[in-house]
């Protein structure tokens, strides 16, 4: 099938306008690729297993020291 | 309870980690507190009005006298009321919260994060109140009218500008996984909103936008800025870092890669082009990937924890909500399957789906973060942790109800409206017990609901006995 013949097939089984669709998918994989590549050019997936202590502040390294739960979770 | 080392290697002394808690917790407090305020009433209009919805399958008479009261009309502005006001602002709300927290700088113009919360109310105001006059746009959860859409887009752009420019703004190297879902949802809503309302559409292109649209609203926003909370919430309260963050990213990146195209397996059996179907019905296998890497993550990470869930509100609820996710993700992929779609399209089946997505999953781990995040944001404890247990319970056990229910009635519905021998009023009949059962579970959830507004009213008014040890305070910290 020629390229003209495909395109043709595909404007007579979708809408035209909906192809504005197939655009904005096809600039949303664009834009998440280049996140991905970003990501992976600073490092975010070397050493992950670190990161996963961001969550912690020193409110949790203080209440892990007490071996408890956080005030608040503790109300049953 | 743990031994493990809980501050990044990166981490600043603790003096200085603390000076960024509170400065970031001081900068989110009070947008935080108008989008908590506004999600609450939402919660209690949009749940009232999905039970009036319901009473009509038993009492169809039932204020039927007037056009603002018909099903059409209130069930309609019931999806909006909970899926735009309640759920979405709450999000927003905890992720608002969660972000500067995360990357341990104040919240870039907080004016503007309340100048969106104004917005986005304003926006449900008007919108609910076109649809329950009769004007809307005839799309399922596109039903606001375009003018009325560009409010809420005004409001999500001086959202999202607040919260990028916050991230711009980071003290840390790293981006920890929440802060991925988090930014994304809040680049992908954009995106799929305002292509959705572009008056553009027409015909069979219009159906396609339009699920694509709907299905990802789920999951590339709701189901994002959910899992960015529990993949906050649920170390923080064990004190223990997540079972495999590297599964945590690849849990994330495989949700972006193929979440997008899900949506379209709403039009199977539609004058849609098959290709595009199957396209979307592989898409929606394959992220039995990203949900089995989460659910693997967060249940891994539970192991031997299990106990904590009967002293911890937050951890109860956000637990739940985390199972269910496992559960209604899988029965999402095999829905769109075309035999079992064959039988559940059309059908109560797919309204108990929707439902253990939206309540089971996100508006439980939403009631989970607002009992971690609201003491720490008025600075008390809650008051009567007996209401608690009652709203875990009552909300628990209503989606219970309400989804085996329809989940049942829907199945039996389906395969008898394929029977040609059994006559379509024979099929409405056949559901009858099963409706039934969804207004009592409905009855149940708005119980619950009744139940965690007042507390949350005793709450933010400060009521109640003072407790020996309040939540995190700021003079508590600096100590």
């Amino acid at each position: 099938m020629s390229a003209a013949r495909g395109a043709a097939n595909l404007c007579g089984a979708v809408s035209p306008v909906a192809l504005v669709l197939l655009a904005v998918c096809f600039a949303g994989a664009l834009l998440a690729g280049a996140a991905f590549a970003w990501a992976a050019l600073r490092g975010e997936f070397t050493d992950a297993e670190q990161t996963a202590f961001l969550v912690f502040d020193e409110e949790d390294a203080a209440a892990a020291r007490r071996a408890v739960l956080p005030p608040s979770e503790r109300i049953r | 309870m743990t031994t493990v080392p809980l501050l990044y290697e990166d981490s600043p002394p603790p003096q200085v980690a603390a000076g960024e808690r509170i400065e970031a917790d001081r900068s989110t407090r009070r947008p935080v507190l108008l989008f908590f305020h506004s999600a609450v009433v939402w919660l209690l209009v949009g749940s009232a009005l999905g039970l009036v919805a319901s009473l009509k399958f038993q009492f169809p008479d039932w204020l039927a006298g007037q056009a603002l009261w018909t099903f059409g009309r209130v069930r309609t502005a019931h999806l909006n009321a909970v899926a735009y006001g309640w759920a979405s602002m709450a999000l927003v709300g905890v992720a608002v919260w969660m972000i500067p927290r995360l990357v341990r700088a104040p919240l870039h113009r907080p004016a503007a994060a309340m100048a969106a919360a104004v917005g986005w109310n304003l926006f449900l105001v008007l919108g609910i109140g076109a649809v329950l006059a009769g004007w809307t746009d005839g799309l399922e959860w596109l039903e606001i009218p375009f003018p009325i859409d560009a409010i809420v887009a005004v409001a999500g752009g001086l959202m999202a500008y607040s919260v990028l420019m916050t991230v711009a703004r980071r003290r840390t190297k790293h981006f920890y996984v929440s802060v991925w879902y988090a930014l994304a949802a809040m680049v992908w809503f954009p995106i799929i909103f305002v292509t959705a309302n572009l008056p553009v559409w027409g015909g069979v292109g219009q159906a396609a936008v339009n699920w694509w649209y709907g299905h990802n609203a789920l999951g590339l926003w709701i189901t994002a800025l959910s899992l960015a909370t529990a993949y906050y919430l649920i170390p923080k309260v064990l004190g223990r870092p997540i079972r495999s963050y590297w599964l945590s990213l690849v849990g994330f990146w495989a949700l972006a890669f193929f979440y997008s195209m899900n949506g379209i397996h709403h039009l199977i059996g539609g004058p849609v082009p098959t290709w595009l179907i199957t396209v979307s019905i592989t898409a929606s296998v394959m992220m039995v990937i990203p949900v089995a890497a989460t659910a693997v993550n967060f249940h891994t990470t539970m192991l031997g924890r299990f106990g904590t869930l009967r002293h911890s509100p937050t951890l109860a609820f956000v637990v739940a909500g985390a199972m269910i996710y496992t559960a209604v993700s899988l029965q999402g992929s095999a829905e769109a399957l075309r035999t079992v779609n064959r039988v559940t399209h059309f059908t109560h089946f797919t309204v108990g789906h929707a439902h253990l997505g939206v309540y089971g999953f996100a508006s439980m781990i939403l009631f989970g973060a607002f009992y971690f995040i609201v003491p720490r944001l008025v600075n008390w404890e809650w008051p009567k942790p007996a209401l608690i247990r009652w709203h875990f319970w009552l909300a628990l056990s209503g989606i219970a109800v309400y989804f085996v229910s329809l989940t049942l009635g829907g199945w039996l519905e389906g395969a008898r409206m394929l029977d040609a021998a059994v006559p379509f009023g024979d099929v409405v009949t056949a559901t009858k017990p099963y409706l039934v059962a969804r207004s009592v579970g409905g009855a149940l959830m708005l119980a619950a609901h009744l139940v965690f507004a007042y507390h949350y009213w005793l709450m933010v008014r400060r009521r109640g006995p003072e407790r020996a040890e309040p939540a995190w305070s700021e003079a508590r910290a600096a100590a």
